[in-house]
Order: structure tokens, then C-alpha cells, then sequence
């Protein structure tokens, strides 16, 4: 069964993936939606790493959009054509317009990989507020859907409970 | 024969933080901690450390700005990176030209840990 086959027709997806298998299932949704135009938002993982990953699975990523929030925090660095570098996690204003940025280019999907982590960062309610805008944003958008990933090691988070009323379905893969 | 050095310790994570405490004690390092970058450049005002191990992932300041901070404080101090975050290749070349001696991906083995602290600090 695909990953997706649940969440169909919905605007607003809540991924919620095994620990230990994260990136793993992160790479089969992409896989999944491989012919999709994509904004990638990496909060964990550099997006030079994830380039390397699709090129080693021979898969095509020229639709892809990168919002690198990982490797400005350890080198200086300029953007490319398919990546725009983010200050650190921290700036929840420059993801928030990348973010637009990705839907004004045409992403079909938009997605934030990963929600655990951005926890590190910022504080639940800091965290649902953003998510909050963002979501009611991504319900006026016609064209774009966006996709939230979080670990089900967060299941018991404050963000968790807050977030999973909001979106419109959630899928959990085991 | 065990070393005896100061080893600052840097990461937001208190199960870390120990557990890295732990096996650097048990191989002879005196060790400090501090639990942001905040807090790192603080305790480099009270502290010598030989060396320091520092998280990439910490909430308050980015990494490559706690890097620019020691190298302009302390320019001859080592600095080991602690990354769950897996480096791209590009990014691997390019990191070392600050004052980094290395870095070491999370989960690490405790022994290759200890080796590598040991030989950047013979550097």
C-alpha cells in the first residue's frame, strides 16, 4: 500500500513515522510523489545529503526545491537555483517565505521534514501558531498540498495534540 | 598512560551530555559542559579547555556562529563537531577551514570517539 493512498484529497497531511525508520519512510513519500513539482523543507537533514540519496536511488530530482535549513548553521554558504539556504531553524519568518516562495514557483507538495526537530528549536505554543498560519494559508491555496512529518516519539508532545487537530488527515506509517 | 585534559562539552541534550561525560572521564579527560552555545562561551571565560565537543543541532546560536566566536577567542582550540545531521560531502570540504579538527556522527562508538579527541588534540 502506498503511503499516500489514505490521504487522497486531503490539503493538510500529518506524517507520522517510526523513529527508527524516519528517513527511510521519508524517501518512499518522495519516491511516491517522484512526478510531483516539490518544496522541500529539511530541518535535519542537509539538502546536498538529500541530493545524493535521490541520485543514488537513480531517482530524478529537477522538480525538487530545496529550503535548506541545516548547512548555513555550519558553513557560509549562497543559494543555488534549486536551494535556498536558511539562516538556522530558528528563523520561522524566512521558512515562512520560503515556503511562500515554493508555492508561488508552482510545488505541488510542499514538505516539512521534520516537525521533531523544529522542536528543538521552539517553544509548543511558538510552534502550533506558525503551524496554525501556515495551514490555513496552504487551505486557501487550490493547487498545493503541504505535508508534515513527525516522529511518532513525539506522539505524546503538546505539539503533537495540537497539530493533529488541525490537519486534515493523518497518516501513520508503521 | 591517561591523559589528563579539560574537554568542554557542548550539547543541549542532558542524556548526552553525561553519557559523553562518562566515557571521557573513564578514559582520564577532566570534563565540562554546557548546554548551548550560550552557554559554551561563557564557560570559556572561566575554563581552559584543550578541546571542545560541540553539537550542531542547539537551539539559541548556529553552530558556524560558535565556531567564528572560539576561533576569535581562541584561535588554537580544537573543535570536534557532535552531528546527528548526516554532512554532505560539499559541506564536509568546506567546514574545515574554520578551526574545525573534525567531526563525528551521532551515534558514535565510544572508543573511535576517544581516539579521534586524542589525535586532535595532538595536533
Amino acid at each position: 500500500m502506498n503511503i499516500f493512498d489514505k490521504g487522497l484529497h486531503a490539503k493538510t497531511i500529518l506524517l507520522v513515522l517510526p523513529g527508527g525508520i524516519f528517513n527511510k519512510c521519508i524517501f518512499n513519500a518522495l519516491k511516491e510523489l517522484s512526478s510531483k513539482k516539490i518544496g522541500y523543507v529539511t530541518i535535519n537533514k542537509e539538502a546536498g545529503t538529500i541530493i545524493d540519496q535521490l541520485k543514488m536511488n537513480k531517482m530524478e530530482h529537477k522538480d525538487f526545491f530545496f529550503l535548506d535549513c541545516v548547512t548555513k548553521t555550519i558553513s557560509a554558504i549562497k543559494d543555488e537555483p534549486q536551494i535556498k539556504y536558511i539562516s538556522s531553524p530558528n528563523a520561522l519568518t524566512e521558512i515562512s517565505l520560503g515556503i511562500k516562495n515554493c508555492v508561488d514557483i508552482g510545488c505541488e507538495y510542499v514538505i516539512i521534514d521534520s516537525l521533531s526537530t523544529l522542536m528543538i528549536y521552539h517553544k509548543s505554543d511558538v510552534l502550533s501558531r506558525f503551524l496554525h498560519n501556515l495551514i490555513s494559508k496552504f487551505r486557501t491555496k487550490p493547487d498545493v498540498r503541504l505535508l508534515l512529518t513527525i516522529s511518532e516519539d513525539d506522539r505524546n508532545s503538546d505539539l503533537f495534540k495540537k497539530v493533529e487537530l488541525l490537519v486534515d488527515e493523518i497518516i501513520e506509517v508503521k | 598512560m591517561k591523559q589528563s585534559k579539560l574537554i568542554l562539552v557542548v550539547d543541549d541534550e542532558p542524556d548526552i551530555r553525561e553519557a559523553v561525560k562518562d566515557v571521557l572521564k573513564d578514559s582520564g579527560f577532566e570534563v565540562q559542559t554546557a548546554n548551548d552555545g550560550k552557554d559554551c562561551l561563557t564557560k570559556l571565560k572561566k575554563c581552559e579547555p584543550s578541546l571542545i565537543l560541540l553539537d550542531v543541532l542547539m537551539p539559541g546560536l548556529t553552530t558556524r556562529e560558535i565556531v567564528e566566536k572560539i576561533n576569535k577567542s581562541h584561535p588554537l582550540l580544537p573543535i570536534i563537531l557532535l552531528t546527528v545531521v548526516k554532512l554532505s560531502e560539499a559541506t564536509k570540504m568546506k567546514i574545515f577551514d574554520g578551526n574545525i579538527s573534525d567531526y563525528i556522527e551521532k551515534p558514535f562508538d565510544n572508543q573511535d570517539l576517544v581516539k579521534r579527541i586524542k589525535k586532535a588534540m595532538s595536533k
